[in-house]
């Protein structure tokens, strides 16, 4: 079987994650601000007692800001060496199934999509570029040092 | 309590002592609302370092909490020890000490260990006995060890009321003796000292904290001991020490004494009369009272029932009728109270 894929929408482009890391996918309501942490570090939250780091992922792509004063984000949470995050993106739209091994993507992206880039899948609704979650949590200040 | 700015960074002088003061918002690079002189100091000894004062802008309150490591993006900052959940479910963020000090660019290695003493002599320091120094209802100077304060409360007024046989106060939901009340409690608040000592504790009324203190000084014993043991020099005025030895001795009575040296007293646990009209006399006498599921020795059976009486331990026989059935009818009529008593206190004695 085929894997699948969640597409999100991270500063108005469409990627895929990979379903397998997603845990869930949650509304976020509750933001706490984590003074001096890297930038991408949007704050933490809680989801059934249990802390979540946020992750805003256009922060962390150096594309902006994601716009958080609605007060409801959504954002999908991934377990990496056992401490939750939450991906703060535009929405969350569907699971699809890959059609394709990642294959590189030879188009210039922007330093912050190149980063994070494990290649493009096809899918059904066309090409899709699939993002690196690990890459997304550790942020670009990471990877400079 | 002074403060001198050197450079940005400042130092105070607290019970003369001078530390190295920074304000947690500009280390976490935020704006405070509070001004600097109203914000409130905390105290830090990080683990093997100095003390160093941390200005905040408020207190909530303190509580025990699970903590747990935070993620590495967070613990990266170096000001942060971990996080943990209140109890609404929002996250908490817990301040390293060690961190937010060298953050803030306090020298933790350049100070001496022990904190520069700015006044009175510095000999002797280790061995010298903390007193909290305070004023009393009546408005005297006194001091208690501060060993044996284990926090301080405030209370309406309306808290502390005479029950049996001596004032007491309310305190959440326990109910303890209180001593200090030597002139007019006021109106409003009261603010009481919580002494324990290690099994039992007792109120203690005052008016106001003067200062953490040391004793220096000789002690002048009192003649007759009493609530105040003697008397001595703290910060050059006299003032009265309060012994605590005797404000337990006099104000808990023969509620003194731990759960596990109380005599055991067996009562028939389907007896109503026993449980509501013979267990408040048996338990003021001392006795801790079992019923009969009660595996283990008693020390002492009260019974109606001649034929239940216990093996080895003592066994008072109660009976309804006032007159003795006979000559060898040793049973006590159940509202012979002072026979009961006496039945009761020779039994205990003679363990």
């Amino acid at each position: 079987m085929n894997e699948l894929l969640l597409i999100v929408t991270i500063a108005s482009q469409r990627v895929a994650l990979p379903a397998a890391a997603i845990e869930s996918v949650v509304e976020l309501d509750t933001l706490i601000a984590v003074p001096r942490a890297a930038p991408h570090v949007a704050g933490l939250s809680a989801l059934r007692s249990r802390v979540l780091t946020v992750i805003d992922c256009m922060r962390s792509l150096e594309l902006g800001t994601s716009d958080t004063s609605d007060g409801i984000r959504e954002a999908a949470v991934v377990e990496l060496d056992g401490h939750h995050y939450a991906l703060i993106v535009d929405i969350v739209e569907d699971v699809v199934e890959a059609l394709s091994e990642p294959s590189p993507v030879r188009a210039a992206m922007g330093d912050g999509w190149e980063r994070v880039s494990k290649g493009m899948v096809e899918t059904e609704v066309g090409p899709l570029l699939l993002v690196d979650v690990e890459a997304l949590v550790s942020g670009a200040v990471a990877r400079a040092a | 309590m002074a403060a001198l700015t050197l450079k940005g960074d400042t130092v105070a002088t607290i019970r003369g002592i001078r530390v190295p003061e920074v304000a947690l918002a500009d280390i976490l690079g935020l704006e405070s609302a509070v001004a600097k002189e109203d914000r409130n100091l905390v105290v830090l000894r990080p683990a093997g370092g100095d003390v160093y004062a941390l200005g905040v802008d408020k207190i909530h309150d303190h509580e025990e909490l699970v903590v747990k490591p935070a993620a590495p993006q967070v613990m990266a900052t170096g000001l942060y020890a971990g996080t943990t959940l209140a109890d609404d479910g929002s996250p908490i963020l817990l301040f390293d000490p060690s961190g937010l000090a060298e953050v803030g660019g306090v020298k933790l290695e350049a100070h001496d260990r022990t904190a520069r003493v700015a006044e009175g002599p510095a000999t002797n320091v280790a061995k010298a006995v903390s007193v909290i120094l305070f004023r009393g209802l009546d408005g005297a100077r006194r001091a208690l060890r501060l060993a044996v304060v284990d926090r301080i409360e405030e209370v309406p007024a309306k808290a502390i009321k005479p029950g049996a046989g001596q004032l007491r106060v309310q305190l959440g939901e326990a109910i303890l003796p209180l001593a200090g009340v030597n002139s007019e409690l006021g109106k409003e608040k009261v603010r009481i000292f919580r002494l324990n000592d290690g099994a039992h504790e007792i109120g203690y009324a005052f008016s106001e904290v003067i200062d953490l203190a040391t004793i220096d000084n000789a002690i002048i014993p009192a003649e007759n001991p009493a609530e105040i043991s003697g008397v001595t020099l703290i910060g050059g005025e006299p003032a009265e020490l309060v012994d605590a030895h005797w404000l337990f001795a006099h104000h808990l009575g023969s509620a003194a004494g731990g759960a596990a040296d109380q005599p055991l007293c067996r009562l028939p646990s389907g007896d109503p009369w026993m449980q509501n009209m013979l267990r408040p006399i048996v338990e003021a006498v001392g006795y801790r009272v079992v019923g009969d599921e009660h595996e283990g020795a008693a020390d002492l059976v009260i019974t109606s029932e001649p034929r239940k009486a216990g093996k080895g331990a003592k066994t008072i026989i109660l009976r309804s009728d006032p007159e003795a059935s006979g000559d060898n009818d040793d049973s006590i009529y159940r509202y012979d109270r002072a026979g009961l008593l006496m039945a009761l206190k020779s039994a205990g004695g003679k363990r």
